[in-house]
């Protein structure tokens, strides 16, 4: 059975010994792919975490790419190197403020840990997205998230909306703390988790360091989907009508 | 040609004609206009730009035999939302299958039967669609449905999302139709179930392949029905062609829990900011038990507790009216705000072809 790990993080001093610690904590649990929030922390550090802890890692920062720049998650393998990388598609006013850019493609990255679909932060709050990647066969969302002074609520309607909707697992990897919105959850469709409120695992703390472990049951998932097969209820002939000149000609 | 009838097929005709006949005079808009006589009609106050008051009717199908009776049915209700101010009242889906009981015997079959495959198998024979029962009944039931909604729209002078019902094209194609009836009590606008139910499908109903957006004076309304709000595109394009309420008229046949039903409109209008209003059919219908918690939605920022529900009915088994005040001109300066910002050439890279990309397959890794 295949273990995943989500991490919530707060910024600040020793990112990198605090990351170290959840690490091992995520490997001693068995966990061969792991989440994490958009922190800190060079890139270049993470392909000698990866290969050090033998573990698929989805990290997330700004990178700077043909003269622009943008949030990208990227996928490293447990060799350590970079086995795909997501740019953000949408921009928050504040990230827009910021001078950041968007990119206009997604893609899965097939690996041994699932059909990975990276929902870039500010991404996982258009639809679009992880419907996207899960009709081009993602399975596991990845979501890095920074969102600050959000309603309690907040997360109901982040990547729990996106698993319920493309029935997928989810690995929801916030920063926390100084306002910062968790916490780090493992999601899957409702009828797959315990009390059926589509939550495999979830941190107990809303502010401090923690990592949640979770066994991705793909058989499950298969069994879950074939109960309720709510893409064969797609209607192509919509969506042929209106998309996408519905979006050129917005009238709201 | 043979011009000689043989028995069977002159009774089977003369069977058809006696039907047609009897759903002619169950239907007839006499019987509305007996049943509402001497009722009170309070009228709602005149539409004030930019703000709307709404009600929810949460209700309980009875198998009804006359339109008369289906029009009492429809008034209890659509009056306490009126006198409780509501400009704008939505009954949930499927309020026109009631109207089944136009068919001689069909209530006591249902009855009998525990489902309405059971009782169309027995009462139409092995072979026959629940589709086809539905068909044979549309004259009269469109009749029944359209005289009491419309006299019930004038009469009140309100705003009615009137739940839906089954009706046929000229081509015989059976669609689950939603139906807005304006004050001076003309249909105003139709929405066609798109995304349906697999009981439907198994039925033999048709998806509609439109989203209508209508500009009201008490707000645009968009109305897709029940399942249509599983799927974030219904929503999105009606946003996009400038809806402002969502409205939700629902019956699922399945017991209420929270989680389920977040999955539907309340999450819709997060991503495509708009008020939601979600309106649910209880009780025992034809075998099903139908339950769901009406409500009335909006952003989390727009509500007072932060948790997206401006109305909640106390129940998700008994009949309820709720009622909520729209406040139009906040949510557009929170749409103002808030965006959504759409990223143009993402959409136009990918849609709608990906939509044929999908294969049903989820295993792996």
């Amino acid at each position: 059975m295949l273990k995943a790990a989500a991490v919530q993080m707060r910024q600040g001093d020793d990112v990198l010994p605090r990351l170290i610690r959840l690490l091992s904590q995520a490997t001693e649990y068995g966990a061969s792919l792991m989440a994490l929030p958009p922190i800190e922390l060079a890139t270049t550090t993470y392909p000698a975490l990866a290969e050090g802890h033998q573990i698929y890692l989805v990290a997330c920062g700004i990178l700077q790419q043909g003269g622009q720049r943008y949030h990208v998650a990227t996928l490293y393998g447990p060799d350590g190197h970079a086995l795909g990388r997501q740019r953000q598609t949408h921009l928050s006013p504040q990230e827009r403020a910021a001078g950041l850019s968007r990119g206009d493609e997604l893609a899965v990255f097939e690996s041994a840990v699932g059909r990975l679909g990276l929902v870039v932060n500010t991404d996982v709050r258009y639809p679009e997205v992880a419907r996207i990647l899960c009709l081009k066969g993602a399975n596991v969302l990845v979501n890095p998230l920074a969102a600050r002074n959000v309603p309690a609520h907040d997360w109901k309607r982040r990547l729990w909306r996106e698993v319920q909707a493309n029935q997928v697992f989810g690995l929801e990897a916030p920063l926390v703390g100084d306002d910062y919105s968790g916490p780090a959850t493992i999601h899957a469709p409702l009828g797959m988790t315990p009390n059926n409120d589509g939550v495999l695992a979830q941190a107990a703390s809303a502010d401090a360091d923690e990592v949640v472990v979770a066994d991705l049951d793909f058989a499950a998932l298969q069994e879950a989907v074939d109960e309720y097969p709510i893409f064969r209820v797609l209607n192509y002939q919509v969506y042929r009508r209106y998309l996408p000149g519905v979006y050129r000609e917005a009238r709201p | 040609m043979n011009l000689v009838l043989s028995f069977a097929e002159v009774k089977e005709s003369l069977m058809g004609l006696a039907l047609k006949l009897i759903l002619r005079w169950r239907s007839r808009p006499l019987l509305v206009r007996a049943a509402l006589r001497g009722r009170d009609f309070p009228q709602p106050p005149e539409p004030t730009p930019g703000r709307v008051r709404v009600g929810v009717v949460q209700l309980r199908l009875h198998i009804t035999g006359d339109a008369g009776r289906f029009a009492s049915a429809m008034y209890r209700p659509l009056r306490e939302a009126v006198a409780g101010g509501a400009q704008l009242v939505i009954f949930p889906e499927d309020t026109g299958t009631c109207l089944l009981g136009l068919l001689p015997g069909i209530g006591k079959l249902a009855a009998q039967a525990g489902s309405l495959d059971e009782a169309v198998a027995s009462a139409a024979g092995q072979g026959a669609t629940v589709a086809d029962v539905f068909k044979v009944v549309a004259p009269g039931a469109r009749r029944a449905y359209q005289a009491a909604f419309s006299a019930l729209a004038r009469r009140f002078s309100v705003h009615i999302v009137a739940g839906s019902i089954m009706l046929p094209d000229e081509a015989g194609r059976l669609y689950n139709v939603a139906c807005l009836f304006g004050p001076g009590g003309r249909i105003m606008g139709r929405q066609r179930k798109t995304h349906l139910f697999h009981i439907e499908q198994d039925w033999g109903v048709t998806p509609g392949d439109q989203i209508n957006v209508f500009d009201t004076p008490v707000g645009k309304l968009a109305f897709p029905v029940c399942m249509d709000h599983t799927f974030f595109e219904p929503q999105r394009i009606a946003w996009l062609l400038g809806a402002e309420i969502m409205v939700d008229p629902s019956a699922n046949p399945e017991p209420y829990q929270y989680w389920e039903q977040l999955r539907g409109v309340w999450g819709r209008v997060q991503e495509s900011p708009a008020y939601g209003i979600l309106s649910c059919l209880v009780g025992q219908f034809m075998g099903f038990t139908f339950e769901g918690r009406s409500g009335v939605y909006a952003p989390l920022e727009m509500t007072p507790a932060g948790d997206g529900i401006l109305a909640h009915a106390e129940t998700a088994d008994q009949e309820e009216v709720i009622l909520a005040d729209l406040d139009l001109e906040a949510l557009r300066r929170f749409r103002a705000e808030h965006g959504p910002d759409f990223n143009l050439a993402l959409v136009e890279r990918y849609f709608p072809e990906v939509y044929e990309e999908y294969r049903p397959r989820v295993a792996g890794p």
